[in-house]
């Protein structure tokens, strides 16, 4: 598997913080509400000239109602196609149809022809569409620890079964405002769960957390769920 | 094993340590009045932590400036020995369990702090053939007895008059420890070179370890097993050390650190990417049934870090934790 850290657009310390910290790749989170982040083109040049892999761009600040969201996806991924971004991490919007397929219609084609992932977040998919899901170039990252792959004891088994049904491109492990390792989350029971379904690709935390006083971007956090989700990595090869 | 921190008592830095969900913390000694350490200071501190959920069990390290007379053997070395006494049994009237002391006549040495590691992190280094004619090296670990203990000694020093200093100071202190309840961990020579500056450190092998112990024999004198000063001994095996003196009941304390590199030339790199098998370390760790205190030690200098490091730190504990879930949990 891959870990990614994820990092802000135009931030050249959490670049070098991402490499040092010895991540494989980093997600780049975008912001469509920031004036300060303007243009997909320079993204994939940065991240590689600092030495690592682009995993993906994570959009946020996505409008929440259907229309303005498909619209604000589909100019993403043709930017993004012209960019060098191969996969886009976004959240789903209030869902005002029962009909995920027909919504996302426009978007399936314009990631078709852009030759896009899209990544949509499943903390925020009805259980009926994280089934139906994936649809062409539409794929899930699982959000394991948010609804509805819950902590519990059956949380690895459902991330396994999910791998098996195939469309996930990225997991993510949310703490939910703790460190990964303190709360409920079982990361490394899930992880090799993942890892015996066959899974081979992107993992990242979400989220960092608050750890005593810090910067804006939550570093301590970051550095301590990164070297979290290293270690339970390294570890998987004595287990086989 | 239980996961620690090296902390001070601000709330700051509680705060942090806190926040990472660890509990266990480990502290240098209060100020001394005239070569001893009052109960009361202890208890006070030890006190502060409890207030805010923290529990120290061990005190690292043993003041230099207590006891360096006592390491050079000079005349003054009774008066200082009788000052340690009473600071140990101090200690253990404040049910402190562990005291970590050191035995490097010059200090820690290193002699390189350079931007060349993982994207520029920053990485202690030691190279002897540097540190042989640079009296600057040991200057970095000499913190409060900078003043007076001596990094440029007055004459050379032998490994047997290392040792019989040594031996005299265990043969005196170690009752004192067991009446006091109090267990005594002997950190490793780091850098673990044969001498410095002409003055001989000794502690710079497993053997040598094993001869502190065996030196009086006890229930409370043992090791403090630096997995990163011990990963940098020539020759080395970490896990079969850990296994060795571990599995005698003989480590009191544990720092976790990952070197690349054996002497004479050395440096600290992050944990995931040093020259110790760390899954397997923390294996045999679990098999010797290790219930004590592992702290975690220096680490690189990350980019934007506080002087604390607390990023650098922050990565450490959520790796080590999580090898150790890794472990317990799938049954490795």
């Amino acid at each position: 598997m891959k870990l990614a850290l994820t990092v802000r657009y135009g931030y050249d310390e959490e670049l070098i913080f991402a490499q040092q910290l010895g991540a494989d790749a980093v997600v780049v989170r975008f912001d469509l509400g920031d004036p300060q982040d303007t243009a997909l083109s320079p993204v994939a040049h940065r991240v590689q000239i600092a030495g690592l892999q682009l995993a993906g761009v994570e959009l946020t600040g996505m409008p929440d109602t259907f229309q303005p969201w498909s619209d604000g996806l589909t100019g993403a991924l043709v930017a993004a196609g012209s960019a060098g971004v191969d996969r886009l991490f976004c959240a789903s919007p209030t869902r005002q149809s029962t009909d995920l397929a027909e919504d996302l219609e426009t978007v399936m084609a314009t990631a078709a022809e852009t030759g896009v992932n899209v990544c949509l977040d499943s903390s925020r998919l009805l259980a009926e569409e994280l089934a139906w899901l994936p649809a062409g170039d539409v794929h899930v990252e699982l959000a394991m620890g948010s609804a509805p792959l819950l902590a519990g004891a059956d949380l690895p088994a459902q991330g396994a079964d999910r791998i098996r049904a195939g469309g996930i491109s990225g997991v993510r492990f949310d703490g939910n405002g703790q460190p990964l390792g303190i709360g409920p989350l079982d990361v490394p029971a899930c992880i090799a769960a993942l890892a015996a379904a066959g899974y081979d690709g992107l993992i990242r935390a979400g989220a960092a957390p608050l750890l005593g006083e810090d910067d804006d971007w939550n570093p301590k956090g970051a550095a301590n769920d990164l070297g979290y989700l290293r270690a339970v990595l390294q570890s998987l090869p004595q287990r086989s | 094993m239980r996961i620690g921190l090296q902390t001070s008592e601000s709330e700051e830095n509680i705060a942090f340590v806190r926040s990472l969900g660890v509990t266990d913390v480990v502290c240098g000694m209060p100020a001394d009045i005239d070569g001893v350490v009052p109960a009361q200071a202890f208890e006070q501190r030890r006190d502060h932590f409890a207030e805010h959920g923290l529990d120290w069990g061990v005190i690292e390290n043993l003041s230099p400036t207590l006891y360096d007379e006592i390491m050079f053997g000079t005349p003054e070395r009774e008066r200082q020995l009788e000052g340690v006494c009473r600071t140990i049994e101090n200690i253990g009237k404040a049910g402190i369990a562990v005291l970590q002391y050191q035995w490097m006549l010059l200090g820690g040495l290193r002699t390189e702090y350079s931007p060349t590691g993982r994207g520029g992190a920053r990485y202690p280094k030691f190279d002897e053939a540097i540190a042989s004619h640079m009296a600057a090296a040991c200057l970095d670990w000499m913190g409060g007895g900078r003043h007076r203990y001596p990094h440029v000694p007055d004459r050379p020093l032998s490994s047997e008059e290392v040792w019989a200093n040594l031996e005299w100071f265990l043969k005196a202190v170690v009752p004192v420890a067991e009446s006091a309840g109090v267990r005594l961990a002997a950190h490793p020579d780091d850098a673990p070179v044969p001498e410095y500056l002409g003055v001989a450190r000794i502690l710079i092998s497993i053997d040598n370890l094993q001869r502190v112990i065996d030196t009086v024999p006890s229930p409370n004198n043992g090791i403090g097993f630096c997995m990163g000063t011990i990963g940098t001994m020539a020759d080395i095996d970490v896990i079969d050390a850990i296994r060795r003196i571990g599995g005698q009941g003989k480590v009191f304390f544990a720092h976790f650190r990952n070197p690349r590199g054996t002497v004479p030339a050395f440096e600290e790199v992050f944990p995931d990417e040093g020259d110790i098998d760390m899954v397997a370390a923390v294996s045999a760790w679990n098999d010797v049934s290790f219930d004590g205190v592992i702290r975690i030690d220096h680490c690189p200098g990350v980019v934007g870090d506080n002087p604390r490091a607390d990023r650098s730190f922050a990565f450490q504990v959520g790796y080590l934790r999580g090898l150790v879930q890794s472990l317990e949990r799938m049954g490795a």
